[in-house]
């Protein structure tokens, strides 16, 4: 069987950028299955928007010659001809130097590559399978659009963070069919950035409730002072908070002699060394959800979700190894490849649409002073895979 | 600092999370534990063992008080330091000045149920001879026995990374705890570790040959990785039943010995495919690697060592110390029957959480309330006579050593002991 040959659509190709880590393990494969895997699928094409001092593409390009940059995403797709060549396309739109709107958003062009991508497979009359690196958009009616049109024109379309793939300690999957009541995750970061991250984390679980996904009709978000006001209050779920500190391996105490411990309340918020932040999310069948992100109490990602009949506290860490390498990538790339290969996404497209929705959703709570926002649109309804699909083999 | 009189008069306004210190009461159903260790400063093992005991631990996504209380203990090095004073103060655990007298805490008989002996490996590359004086657990045993047997009686013992620095002194440890019923544990968190992935060799299979690889050049790191493997090849078909002969490489030869089929580089692709830390050009742009089909290791890692290990019953095993191609520890094994090779990663957790001894002190525990030992002591024993033949051969240029001493058969329970929840 002749190997796959896919286009990349790159924001940037520099060292730790999403880009580097991706193509550069479809370049020189990476470890899967006990060995040095070598992808079967072949990057023969590369638009790179922007060229930083810091710039690995034209050398990359160098070292595997038959990878080109094209000046345009029309070309990196036809390669420079009158049809559509390529069997795939990664669209890899993290991180380059993109201006930010009035809510702090990172304007990062997804969409418009998107559009330019299919406006080629319509001008070409094919479509091929398409990988969307993180959350579709920073714009919830763009990232609707996007989906919807994938499905009109038939072609398989991926997308998401490494997060629901990578790892976890113990490696247990959120058993599915349970009832669960409330859910929780901890992690790093702040807001638009890091907060698809840690929403990915939870919805990965929580999508394998009894009934499936059905979506969410609330945020409220919460940031700096307000967040130690609210964990004041009575409205949130102790037990899976310390659930949550107990599964990680860098949590810190707060003391200068007790490195074992957990902290105590009081010293949380001089730990926190990133302004911390909260979006609550109330889902429609009742599903509370609370995404944490308080980088320096700790500096990993955990989960913990209260289920029902029997009660009990499911938890577990999302491992992410460290970023010298980040083989976290390694799971999101051998997904992508099966997306080349089969033309289906190995996990529902919706789930990236919800949290896409989500995190849109919790800046607006945050730029409107932190209020309650209703969300009657982020009513995507879905059923989970059967099978895990995270790194444990 | 928290004494006891401000943690009781604000019990009232418990803080948010469960966190000790304990209030240092006397539950009856509970274990005393002594702790014999050359020093407790902030992250030395003493400290992180004996805080596990004294606070809890995080265990199975909870916070897990242990049923067993350090009652007394023993520091030979800075034995005022303002940490234990503090930890006297809010735990209750008391300090004596000689060993007999934190057995029998200050009483006229034993007062304590175990007996935790808690050196550091050290963090030297090599150790030297004052350093192994300084952390002589073999002195420390020879007082201890001598109060069991002033006692007649005998409790569970457990020593931190191994029994002693010389393999002479572990034979003795380990035979004269089995003559007087002492229940025996040794070893550092590595075999109990988190594995990426979580997988054990297959209880009872044969395995035909296996590689362990580190990217630390340290003895203490080297007894670890063969530690770490020793805690997997136990539990091959018919048990352990000992190694014939250890042969110690370094520089080219090393590679000589992979072109010459001597060890498997196969599997240590395998190993190194679990590796999430490569070096060489990936410290400079981050790009993935194929270390061994590259070529390029004979080029990064400048003093490769390898332990060639011959088991009595035909295994092979190599331990690889790669400095300059990895910073992890990583495993892979060919088993019987079995086309892919089973490979890991032994995880390093932060030193500074709790989750790092967690691991071990679970294992602890469990010895401490059973009187039973999880692990075998026998592991311990035999990797401290593997690398003193191995540093024997290595004087030899290389000469593969016999080793009728390290006849020993053992088993091990079915069930798996390293941390997965």
């Amino acid at each position: 069987m002749s190997r796959k040959r896919i286009a990349a659509v790159v924001t940037e190709y520099r060292r730790y950028s999403h880009a580097q880590h991706i193509v550069d393990r479809f370049l020189w494969g990476y470890g899967w299955g006990n060995r040095h895997h070598l992808p079967p699928v072949e990057v023969v094409s590369l638009y790179v928007d922007q060229f930083p001092d810091s710039d690995l593409s034209r050398d990359r390009s160098r070292q595997f010659p038959s990878m080109k940059i094209y000046p345009s995403i029309r070309e990196a797709v036809t390669e420079g001809t009158n049809r559509v060549t390529v069997d795939g396309v990664l669209l890899i739109a993290e991180h380059g130097n993109y201006p930010r709107n009035e809510k702090g958003q990172k304007l990062y062009p997804r969409y418009e590559f998107f559009n330019e991508i299919v406006s080629t497979f319509r001008d070409h009359s094919r479509s091929v399978p398409v990988f969307n690196d993180k959350h579709l958009s920073w714009n919830w009616e763009w990232a609707r659009e996007m989906v919807d049109t994938s499905k009109e024109m038939g072609f398989g379309f991926m997308a998401g963070s490494s997060v629901p793939i990578a790892p976890r300690l113990p490696a247990m999957d959120f058993p599915l069919g349970s009832e669960v009541t409330d859910a929780m995750c901890i992690a790093v970061g702040g807001p638009d950035g890091y907060d698809i991250h840690a929403l990915e984390a939870i919805q990965c679980m929580v999508e394998r409730r009894r009934g499936g996904e059905t979506g969410v009709q609330a945020i409220q978000a919460y940031r700096g002072d307000s967040v130690w006001n609210w964990m004041k209050s009575d409205e949130w779920d102790q037990s899976l908070f310390e659930s949550c500190l107990c599964r990680s391996h860098t949590v810190r105490s707060g003391s200068e002699n007790l490195s074992h411990v957990l902290p105590r309340k009081e010293a949380i918020p001089g730990l926190v060394t990133q302004t911390p932040t909260i979006y609550v999310c109330e889902y429609r069948d009742g599903l509370k959800v609370t995404m944490i992100l308080m980088e320096g109490l700790v500096a990993d990602f955990t989960f913990a979700a209260r289920l029902k009949n029997p009660n009990r506290i499911f938890s577990t860490q999302i491992y992410l190894p460290p970023r010298e390498v980040c083989n976290f990538f390694n799971p999101l790339v051998h997904h992508t490849e099966s997306l080349f290969l089969t033309g289906k996404s190995p996990y529902p497209i919706e789930r990236t649409l919800l949290t896409t929705g989500m995190t849109a959703a919790g800046i607006e709570s945050l730029w409107r002073d932190q209020s309650r926002i209703e969300t009657p649109h982020l009513d995507v309804c879905y059923q989970p895979t059967r099978h895990s699909t995270f790194w444990r083999s | 600092m928290i004494s006891r009189r401000k943690f009781l008069g604000t019990a009232s306004t418990v803080p948010l999370l469960k966190s000790p210190p304990r209030l240092p009461t006397v539950d009856k159903g509970e274990k005393g534990i002594a702790i014999i260790a050359t020093e407790w400063a902030f992250e030395s093992l003493a400290q992180q063992v004996g805080d596990a005991f004294l606070m809890g631990y995080p265990y199975e996504g909870k916070w897990h008080q242990p049923r067993a209380r350090v009652r007394s203990v023993y520091v030979e090095r800075n034995p005022s330091s303002p940490l234990i004073r503090q930890r006297s103060d809010e735990f209750g655990m008391v300090l004596y000045p000689t060993i007999s007298e934190t057995l029998r805490c200050g009483k006229s008989s034993i007062g304590v149920d175990a007996v935790l002996v808690l050196a550091d490996s050290g963090s030297k590359p090599r150790l030297t001879q004052s350093d192994r004086e300084m952390c002589d657990r073999y002195r420390y045993f020879q007082q201890i026995v001598k109060i069991f047997h002033e006692e007649q009686k005998a409790l569970p013992l457990y020593f931190s990374h191994f029994l002693s620095d010389y393999f002479k002194e572990s034979e003795i440890i380990l035979s004269t705890s089995h003559k007087i019923g002492s229940p025996l544990m040794t070893g550092s968190t590595t075999p109990l570790t988190w594995r990426m992935p979580e997988c054990d060799l297959p209880y009872g299979r044969a395995v035909k040959e296996a590689v362990v690889v580190t990217g630390r050049d340290s003895e203490a790191a080297e007894f670890e990785a063969l530690e770490a493997m020793q805690g997997m090849l136990e539990r091959r078909r018919g048990g352990e039943t000992g190694v014939r002969s250890v042969q110690l490489l370094k520089g080219d030869p090393v590679w000589q010995a992979a072109s010459e089929g001597r060890w498997s580089q196969t599997l240590l692709e395998a190993a190194l495919s679990r590796s999430d830390k490569l070096l060489g050009i990936t410290l400079k742009d981050a790009r993935p690697q194929d270390l061994v089909n590259s070529g390029v290791l004979p080029e990064i890692v400048d003093h490769p060592r390898a332990y060639i290990i011959e088991y009595i019953d035909g295994l092979k095993a190599t331990l690889l110390q790669l400095r300059g191609a990895i910073g992890d520890l990583v495993f892979s094994a060919r088993l019987a029957g079995r086309t892919s090779p089973l490979a890991t990663q032994f995880l390093t957790v932060p030193m500074t959480s709790g989750s790092h001894s967690s691991c071990l002190v679970t294992k602890i525990e469990e010895m401490v309330n059973s009187g039973v030992s999880p692990c075998p002591a026998e592991r311990g024993w035999l990797v401290r006579g593997v690398l003193e033949q191995a540093e024997e051969s290595g004087v030899q240029r290389g000469k593969v050593i016999g080793t009728p001493e390290l006849k020993r058969t053992y088993r091990v329970p079915k069930q798996s002991q390293y941390i997965r929840s």
